[in-house]
């Protein structure tokens, strides 16, 4: 699988995100996410949690390595190997479903 | 004064006139209808139900109706009318009486947003419920129909309807749909129950309806606790098995499975993450019906 490092990733802007209320349930596999606006319930791992509020946290844009060394922050133990390819694969699932925005630098 | 305390003429003559009003668990229903021939299988079927007192409330205003114009006699159909609104196209006369049914579902599901209503069936031993939320052909009424005859309080088969304040489960107790090879299938488990004559070529296939026990219908009115969710599936020649499933997918299950999840947006949310939280989930797959009712048994002893 080919790691996008070029891209560069940050929450949607308050603007353009929904006006409705988002809650979540903490459940085994991780979290449900549910958008009050778009009535939308997705279930999402701890990885893709921690991802969405690295970047909901401020309005800098942030590169998969930024990323990778937050997790490694948080989990000091981690591979950093296996964590790049697990949080580019979460941000790709979560740009995919319009949870995160990307772009180029 | 339950229905059976009326006569089949005293029964039709209510339906003629005024109105047969019935209580269904938290719902109240007036149904009116000329079709004279339903009458014997809706007394069997709604024999035990409570007759209500005419100042009390009415939920829903149910009429089956002859066709309009030739559509009388030519090809006789029957109308489904609810408070005076026709809300689906007419059906064959012979499906008179699983319109109703089909009907008071739909009324229930479009018109109760005060409650989360799964479309589950719902079976209870003592005041633990288990609920099975699974799409149609699971074998969901077949599995609900076996456990009732077995021991089970029918709650409901088709719609289970959770309380918002205290995530209770009010129970219908209204007759079971059953459907194609599950009629046969029930006859000879339960040779006791009483199911109508099948109607075939319904857009649901073949259809009979089984009515709830005596006992079921009694207790309607104690509140259930949800304590199981459980998603049937039937699969021919499959072995018995039981699988617990994660919350995360149960919580997904059950939210495609409420008919008014998004109507309630957050009450549903989180009415929807109470019902999980209380639960244990399992994933469950069977073919031999004594098999399947051990299984339950066995985490139900108590009963």
């Amino acid at each position: 699988m080919m790691i996008c490092s070029g891209l560069q990733y940050f929450a949607i802007p308050r603007n353009l995100a929904s006006s409705g209320t988002i809650v979540w349930k903490e459940v085994d596999e991780g979290w449900i996410r549910y958008d009050s606006n778009s009535g939308s319930t997705q279930l999402l791992t701890p990885l893709a949690r921690f991802v969405i509020d690295l970047l909901d946290a401020n309005t800098r844009m942030h590169s998969l390595a930024d990323i990778v060394d937050a997790v490694l922050d948080a989990e000091p133990n981690a591979n950093r190997k296996e964590c790049e390819i697990e949080v580019d694969t979460v941000l790709k699932i979560l740009s995919s479903h319009q949870l995160i925005q990307k772009d180029q630098p | 004064m339950i229905v059976s305390n009326l006569t089949l003429s005293e029964l039709q003559s209510r339906l003629l006139g005024e109105g047969l009003t019935i209580a269904s668990g938290p719902f109240n229903f007036r149904l009116q209808s000329g079709f004279s021939d339903i009458v014997p299988d809706l007394a069997r079927l709604y024999a035990h139900h409570p007759l209500i007192t005419d100042d009390a409330f009415i939920d829903f205003h149910v009429a089956i109706e002859a066709g309009r114009g030739l559509r009388r006699w030519l090809g006789a159909q029957a109308r489904f009318v609810v408070d005076g609104v026709e809300p689906f196209t007419p059906l064959p006369q012979a499906q008179a009486l699983p319109m109703i049914e089909w009907g008071l579902n739909w009324c229930i599901s479009a018109y109760s947003q005060h409650v989360l209503v799964l479309h589950a069936a719902a079976v209870a031993r003592g005041n633990r419920a288990l609920i099975m939320p699974a799409p149609p052909g699971s074998g969901k009424s077949t599995l609900c129909a076996a456990l009732v005859n077995r021991g089970w309080r029918l709650l409901s088969d088709e719609l289970t309807i959770i309380r918002l304040d205290t995530g209770e489960i009010s129970g219908l107790a209204r007759p079971v749909n059953l459907k194609n090879a599950s009629i046969n299938v029930i006859r000879h488990f339960a040779p006791e129950a009483f199911l109508t004559k099948p109607v075939r070529d319904t857009v649901k296939g073949t259809v009979a309806l089984m009515a709830p026990s005596a006992q079921s219908v009694r207790d309607v009115g104690q509140a259930a606790q949800p304590y199981w969710v459980v998603l049937p599936h039937y699969r021919a020649g499959a072995s018995t098995a039981l699988v617990p499933m994660q919350t995360g997918a149960a919580f997904l299950q059950i939210a495609e499975n409420a008919m008014n999840y998004h109507v309630l947006g957050i009450r549903g949310f989180d009415a929807v993450g109470q019902l999980v939280d209380r639960c244990r989930h399992f994933n469950f797959e069977y073919s031999d019906l004594e098999e399947a009712i051990a299984q339950f048994d066995l985490f139900a002893p108590e009963g």
